[in-house]
């Protein structure tokens, strides 16, 4: 009765909009009378209403906000109110599946989000690169710098399945194959949803968790407002392996008797030129690797000596080490990001149009590319129910150069695997063009040292050729196009119920054109082993002119209806959809060179052209529903359902459904002044289902031959897989609890999240006995678990008028085990390459992703069993742990002094290995550090026993007994690859690398004075990348950035960058 | 209910019932050129390629089946490797068969399949049931030829059989026993209907299928010399005479005929590329040397000037390296790698010398003699010899000349001439030696296997002891419980 009369009292309906700092609408804050009870909360868009009496003052609060007091006086009834955001990182709405903003407290499982402003903070252009360290859980495998054009992928909690599923990234509602189509400058917030309970609803595709993009938009009545953002960077090669730099080129096992001959003697046929070389050492150039004579710049006759027409033409050089040559090779980069957006709001409609200009020069000579961005984000009201909007983005991408790190690619794939020591780049960057008697490019690796027929040895290369010539003469260009976007219409036909229709599609080209001239065939390595990209031996002009289509379209209609019922809120979405994806590629490709030279035509191929085609169309069909049940906004249910019909499983077995279930309790109401100002506690149940087939993967079928014999037809493909015809679709099971917590006001945050998943009926191809005929069975009976503890942790500790101190820490640590593979094997392979190297393999009872190699060093009580000649005793198939790591993490601080903004950003690994081929060729050719170390005697392991080198080998001898003895160097590197021991290349992954760093300053625009009219914000910025890899095991290659994920085989560099930023907002 | 309601609930049902349901081209790929049924034309011209090309190039023997298969050549020391020599030292210590079993053989017992099952009267558009069936059988007995001659017991019975997943190792002797019948029978068998469509080895020809199988069944028979005579010789005496005749001609020779294109290219082409760095063995330039034998300049490239001389073999990384810097060695024949160069499977040089060691082991009569100098004659005719004074100067000289009384050295020199005959037949001439143990060779001096002698036959591919481990431990059994190289085949009697 008090409060009834109360109530009569109150006398004034107040409305308003609650808004954030930026302008944004906040949803959900609270509105609280002081020191009273009434209260209610905002909508989704901010809007609130209230019943309150003259005088009275209000609480506005929302989590992740600094509370604000409003007083109720004077006459008006309309009170907007803007809340200051406490920390940036903990916010009250969160992103979740299928775009839907929800209230922080309902949600039942992990979500973590990053604002757009510090994940551009360092200006990188890669959204992938830019996540790295930054959430928890999260692990990015990035990719080299040097390589334009190609970014990483993310790993989210390790991996549940027999792939290495990739998170899916989604922009606006929709579905991008490749986060380097997004432009950073769009970003507005990033949303990352991890497992099945939180991916649940957007079904299939999201098994490798979703990361969330929601671009930057206008609001409505918000004045014309343009921003300027210029960024311009400079990048220099960060990571090289640890070199050699005392013996040359060459392969003799006693560095004292390396030279090919003692001294050059002139023979009767050769150049005249070259009798003023008579008696001057020469070098085995022919050999590519370093076992050569020891560097004591003493004269010897360089390769180029005996081409005329240059400085160097027959003279003698010094033979002398060359400790920065391969770092000389790579340039300087430069890169330059400029965009420019505009956004304006008018009564009816708001409007963002952007645009972005990127161009590159790489590190790798002749490297470069240009990226365009064009995005536009509106919105309409056609009346005040129904709404029209839509979000279009084009980007268009050029880029060209040579990126290709296989093995034996013409850059690193020789610097580091078959090189020497003794070259001086800047020479060779000097001769580039120069050319052998007959017009070949010249080359280092002169062929032969034979030298019985000189004019033949001298005019091709052994294996490889002068870099520079190879990337002076390649042309590999790749442009893509890519359109992506949406429609939407969206009715509320009453008050609590909205019906949106939304069209969605993804279109993606990409035209990879290569060019190989006839000067390249001509000049090719006499051994046909001059690799390339194009993996053809011997080297063939060629045109290539590769096309791929991507189309994917969503018909997507949601309904959504909320309603508070005294003390319940109700929150339904339910909803179809139809995902259309279609492949359609064709490659085409010249054979056998070119009949008339450098005319790059597929028609002028000397033989029968190659040419095929892929098309590959997939749709999957689903109805889904999410039910949210919120009781006195502490307690929420949420229950979700979705069912799947994938084409690509069996028809009449295609259909598979998988629930959700989940609480989410904010305790914190309940506790009355304590420093703690948020609690929540949250569990979940959820299943996924998958259908990891390919189309048409159920069809036994036989391609025809793309290259027919003469005018006989033959096949290209014939069938190697036996596929069970009881194939259903997996589900993966998942249990995940966490507990979120906030004390003194939001300075400090803490979230942590237990996760538990299986995923059961795993579709496997698991390898049969090739003598059946067939090489695989595809059976569902993989079973794969994964579980692990994310951690989360926001501080303000210091926040003032002057100066704020914030500190966010993420910290996650996973384990995924295989517990079944199928009944005949308990193995499946994740990752091979070729024949020598270890595989990466799923075995059962073991985490996922062991390094198997065909061979190791046999072992007793851990201890390497030698022979009596010091070399080790191999056992075959050696398991050296998994590729994934322990545990992730990282640490972002960011320091604001008075309108100065420094920020770094660390991130880290624990555990995890890989793989180098690099380094165990570097040590069979001789090229790294470690063989010409300095033994314990003090000698060079490289020199005779005799003298006191040779590398000193402990073990014990087969019979267990300890044994020691000095082995040559020669001996003992090569025995490595010899008999693929790969204990020595394989290492640990783990790393602490300082990734990020800006300085920046926010100009006082206002003290401007005129200016201050126009200019309403701008800030100048010191920003740079890839700054210090603080730890790790082997320096020479940053394990953040491996490029086949598993492996290197011939990695090109990463680079380190400096830049500037200007922003300018009217 | 409401009609609103009547006509939700209807479109509902309607939605649920259709999803399950897709269009044909999310469910069959529309490629026309991908088909769920196999042509079988398609698929023998694939059979055939597989056997005689390269595949992948990544490994040093790639997918070589048949010709050009490097690893033997250096086993038999045709061939020895100058720069990174691992190869000739043994080091690949197992051998992998998929590309015989998945390959080809997988594709013949389709054919074989699609002309005896319901898709018979499908399958007779590319010609008639029974040549089809006789040619399939025939190149699947010579493909099985190879997999047990380089395994020994091997699945046979079982194998390319998809209901069957863990396939059972026959002996060797029921292998060669059945290989014998299929010869026979799939001779018989052809029709005189309709040619086969896919077969570019020989345009339909019946006839040459059959020599071909014939001499086949010859070669296979006299391989139990040693071990099985009575086998053997029932065998041979029966192919010498059955329908169709035997190889006795060069223009029967059979090759896979290359094309000069680099897509269908002899795969010495592709195994030299310009100049590999392998050459001849000193031991194989001082054989041919020792008795002036005209096909020297035909097999090798002079290594200086006009002269020959070989590779030392099986010196290690360093050995070679210092033996080369100051040495010139003689590499491959040019006339044996050209895109379009034959890569002979059976010969009649190579026929004639198995009649000439039949008449010798008392199998057949005739005149070894006669057909021992034939055969000489016909091998340098086939290498471009056709100068009757040198070739009879090379028949006569002691060293060659046979003394068909002194039996054992007359089989002796049937035996060497067959090991000149063959080059670089690596595979069949492994075979051979391994049987007649000529010529004498001396093991790699570097060797790294664990016996330091040449391999006796190429280990079972590893994954076989997981994948098929019952089998697999019952078939390594005979070779004392290890998948060892040095365990002999059947055949191959100490």
């Amino acid at each position: 009765m008090l409060c009834t009369t109360l109530a009569f009292a109150q006398n004034r309906v107040v409305t308003g909009t609650v808004t954030d700092d930026k302008g944004d609408p906040v949803p959900f804050a609270s509105i609280k009378v002081k020191n009273g009870k009434a209260g209610v909360s905002a909508d989704a868009n901010g809007n609130f209403k209230i019943e309150v009496k003259e005088g009275t003052v209000l609480i506005v609060s929302a989590t992740g906000s600094v509370d604000k007091e409003v007083k109720i006086t004077g006459s008006s009834n309309i009170y907007n109110v803007t809340i200051v955001k406490s920390n940036t990182e903990l916010s009250t709405v969160v992103v979740s599946a299928l775009g839907i903003r929800r209230s922080v407290k309902s949600t039942p499982y992990a979500v973590q989000q990053i604002s757009g402003e510090r994940l551009t903070q360092t200006r990188e252009t890669d959204l992938t690169s830019a996540l790295s360290g930054k959430i928890a859980g999260v692990k990015v495998n990035g990719q080299a710098g040097s390589k334009l054009g190609s970014n990483g992928t993310v790993r989210l909690r390790g991996v549940a399945g027999v792939s290495d599923d990739q998170a899916i990234y989604v922009v606006d509602g929709t579905i991008v194959t490749n986060a380097s189509d997004i432009n950073m400058d769009d970003v507005a917030n990033v949303a990352v949803l991890k497992g099945p309970n939180a991916t649940a609803l957007y079904g299939q595709r999201a098994t490798g968790g979703v990361i969330i993009i929601t671009t930057k938009k206008a609001g409505k009545g918000k004045p014309l407002s343009i921003e300027f953002n210029s960024t311009t960077t400079i990048e220099k090669v960060a990571t090289l392996p640890d070199y050699q730099n005392v013996y040359g080129g060459g392969n003799s096992p006693d560095p004292n008797n390396a030279w090919a001959e003692s001294k050059y003697v002139y023979k009767a046929g050769q150049p005249i030129e070259w009798k003023a070389l008579e008696g001057i050492p020469r070098q085995q150039y022919y050999d590519d690797a370093s076992w050569g004579p020891k560097m004591n710049g003493q004269p010897y006759i360089p390769w180029y000596a005996f081409y005329g027409g240059h400085d160097g033409s027959y003279k003698p050089a010094a033979f002398s080490p060359q400790p920065n040559n391969i770092k000389d090779f790579y340039q300087t980069g430069l890169t330059t990001n400029n965009n420019i957006s505009l956004s304006k709001g008018g009564k009816w409609w708001s409007g963002r149009v952007g645009y972005t200009y990127l161009t590159r020069k790489g590190i790798i000579p002749n490297s470069d590319q240009t990226k365009h961005f064009i995005s536009t984000q509106n919105s309409f009201d056609i009346t005040s129910k129904l709404v029209f909007s839509t979000n279009i983005g084009v980007t268009i991408e050029n880029f060209k150069g040579d990126f290709s790190d296989n093995y034996a690619n013409n850059t690193t794939g020789s610097f580091s695997s078959w090189f020497h020591r003794n070259l001086d780049m800047g020479i060779m960057k000097k001769l580039r063009n120069l050319r052998t008697p007959n017009g070949n490019l010249a080359s280092w690796n002169i062929s032969d040292d034979n030298w019985s027929t000189p004019s033949v040895a001298i005019n091709n290369p052994a294996f490889w050729y002068n870099p520079y010539s190879w990337l002076d003469n390649l042309d590999n260009k790749t442009n893509r196009l890519r359109i992506m976007g949406d429609a939407a219409l969206a009715y509320k036909i009453t008050k609590d119920l909205k019906l949106t229709g939304t069209y969605r599609m993804n279109y993606r080209t990409t035209e990879l054109k290569t060019k190989l001239p006839f000067i390249l065939e001509q000049s090719q390595g006499t051994f046909g082993y001059s690799a390339d990209e194009l993996g053809v031996s011997p080297v063939y002009s060629k045109y290539r002119n590769n096309n791929t289509k991507y189309t994917e379209q969503n018909f997507e209609l949601i309904g959504q209806y909320s309603k508070k019922i005294s003390d319940f809120s109700i929150d339904v979405v339910g909803g179809g959809n139809v995902l259309d994806i279609r492949r359609d590629d064709s490659s085409r490709s010249t054979n056998g060179g070119l009949v008339k030279q450098d005319t790059f035509e597929i028609s002028n191929s000397a033989s029968t052209p190659s040419r095929s085609a892929v098309k590959n169309y997939r749709q999957v069909r689903s109805l889904f529903a999410r039910a949210t049940i919120g009781y006195k906004d502490f307690l929420f249910m949420d229950l979700t359902g979705r069912n799947d019909w994938s084409s690509t499983l069996p028809q009449g077995k295609n259909s598979y459904f998988y629930p959700s279930a989940g609480l989410s309790f904010i305790f914190s109401d309940f506790v009355k002044n304590s420093p703690l100002s948020y609690g929540k506690l949250r569990v979940s149940a959820a299943q996924i289902g998958t259908d990891p087939l390919a189309p048409y993967a159920l069809e036994v079928t036989y391609a025809k031959g793309t290259i027919p014999y003469g005018n006989t037809d033959t096949l290209s493909g014939v069938p190697n897989s036996l596929i069970s015809p009881n194939i259903v679709a997996p589900i993966n099971t998942s249990y995940e609890a966490g507990l979120e917590l906030r004390f003194f006001r939001d300075r400090i945050g803490i979230a942590a999240t237990y996760y538990n998943e299986t995923r059961k009926n795993e579709i496997v191809s698991t390898d049969i006995s090739s003598a059946t005929g067939y090489l695989a069975g595809v059976i569902n009976a993989g079973e794969i678990n994964r579980h692990g503890i994310e951690l989360e942790l926001n501080v303000r500790p210091i926040v003032s008028k002057n100066f704020t101190w914030d500190v966010s820490f993420n910290w996650a640590t996973n384990t995924s085990v295989v517990k079944k593979v199928s009944d005949q094997t308990n193995l499946f392979t994740i990752y091979s390459n070729y024949v020598s190297q270890p595989i990466i393999a799923g075995i059962v009872g073991q985490q996922w992703g062991q390094i198997r190699s065909p061979a190791g060093v046999k072992r007793i009580n851990g201890l390497p069993v030698i022979g009596m000649d010091g070399l080790y005793e191999t056992e075959e198939n050696v398991n050296f742990g998994t590729v994934l790591p322990n545990y992730t993490g990282g640490i972002f601080n960011s320091f604001n002094y008075k309108g100065i903004i420094l920020s770094a950003s660390l991130d880290f690994q624990q555990g995890g290995k890989y793989f180098s081929f690099t380094d165990m060729n570097g040590k069979y050719s001789g090229l790294t550090k470690e063989t010409a170390d300095i033994n314990d005697k003090g000698v060079n392991v490289r020199e005779p026993l005799a003298q006191g080198g040779g590398v000193h080998v402990y073990g014990v001898l087969n019979n267990g007994k300890p044994y020691d003895t000095y082995v040559r160097a020669y001996d003992y590197f090569r025995q490595l690859s010899s008999n693929n021991i790969w204990d020595y290349s394989i290492f640990d992954a783990s790393y602490l690398k300082l990734r990020e760093v800006s300085l920046g300053y926010e100009i006082p625009v206002k003290k401007l004075g005129s200016l201050s009219k126009t200019i309403k914000k701008a800030s100048i910025s010191m920003v740079a990348r890839n700054l210090w890899l603080i730890y790790t095991k082997n320096r020479g290659i940053d394990p953040s950035e491996i490029a086949e994920t598993y492996a290197e085989n011939g990695q090109q560099p990463g680079t380190r960058s400096l830049g500037i930023n200007l922003k300018i907002g009217f | 209910m409401k009609f609103k309601e009547i006509i939700a609930f209807t479109l509902l049902i309607g939605v649920l019932s259709g999803c399950s349901k897709f269009k044909d081209e999310y469910l069959h790929n529309p490629d026309p050129n991908v088909n769920t049924t196999a042509n079988t034309s398609f698929l023998f011209t694939n059979a055939l390629v597989k056997s005689c090309l390269r595949g992948n190039a990544t490994t040093v023997n790639g997918d070589l089946l048949t010709v050009g298969y490097k690893e033997a050549t250096f086993f038999v020391q045709y061939f020895g490797q100058a720069i990174y020599p691992d190869d000739q030292l043994y080091q690949n210590t197992f051998g992998e068969w998929s590309s015989y079993y998945s390959g080809p053989l997988m594709d013949l017992t389709t054919i074989i399949e699609y002309n005896t099952g319901d898709k018979k009267t499908v399958a007779a558009a590319n010609g008639s049931n029974n040549n089809q069936l006789a040619s399939a059988r025939i190149w699947k007995a010579y493909l099985f030829s190879i997999v047990t001659d380089r395994w020994g017991d091997v699945p046979y019975f079982q194998a390319c059989n998809p209901s069957i997943i863990t396939p059972k190792y026959d002996a060797q002797k029921d292998i060669y026993y059945d290989l014998f019948k299929e010869l026979k029978e799939a001779v018989a068998q052809f029709d005189g209907g309709a040619v086969f469509k896919g077969d570019i080895m020989f345009k339909g020809d019946a006839t040459k299928w059959k020599k071909f199988a014939n001499s086949l069944r010859m070669v296979l028979a006299l391989r139990l010399s040693k071990i099985d005579p009575t086998k053997g010789r029932a065998e041979y005496t029966e192919a010498l005479t059955a329908n169709g005749g035997y190889i006795a001609t060069n223009s029967d020779n059979v090759s896979f005929p290359y094309l000069n294109d680099i897509n269908y290219r002899n795969p010495w082409n592709n195994n030299i590329v310009n100049d590999e760095p392998i050459g001849l063995t000193s031991f194989f330039v001082d054989l041919l040397n020792y008795s002036n034998d005209p096909r020297l300049p035909v097999y090798a490239r002079p290594s200086t000037g006009t002269t020959y001389a070989g590779l030392p073999y099986g010196l290690d990384p360093a050995g070679i390296a210092s033996w080369t810097s100051s040495n010139s060695y003689s590499k491959m024949g040019t006339a044996f790698y050209q895109q379009n160069s034959p890569g002979y499977l059976l010969t009649a040089s190579q026929v004639l010398l198995t009649r000439a060691e039949a008449v010798l082991l008392g199998w057949t009569t005739g005149n070894a003699k006669t057909d021992y100098e034939s055969a000489i004659t016909l091998n340098m005719q086939q290498n471009g010899i056709t100068d009757a004074n040198a070739i009879n100067t090379y028949t006569t000289q002691a060293s060659v000349l046979m003394n068909a009384s002194n039996v054992s050295d007359a089989v002796k020199k049937v035996a060497l001439q067959k090991y000149i005959a063959l080059y670089p037949n690596g595979i069949e001439a492994f075979a051979e030696w391994r049987r007649t143990g000529v010529p004498a060779l001396t093991p790699a001096p570097f060797a790294v296997n664990d016996s330091k002698m040449i391999p006796r036959r190429w280990g079972y591919p590893l994954d076989e002891g997981t994948l098929n481990a019952a089998n697999y431990n019952a078939a390594i059994a005979a070779y004392g419980n290890k998948n060892s190289i040095d365990g002999r085949v059947w055949w191959d009697k100490l």
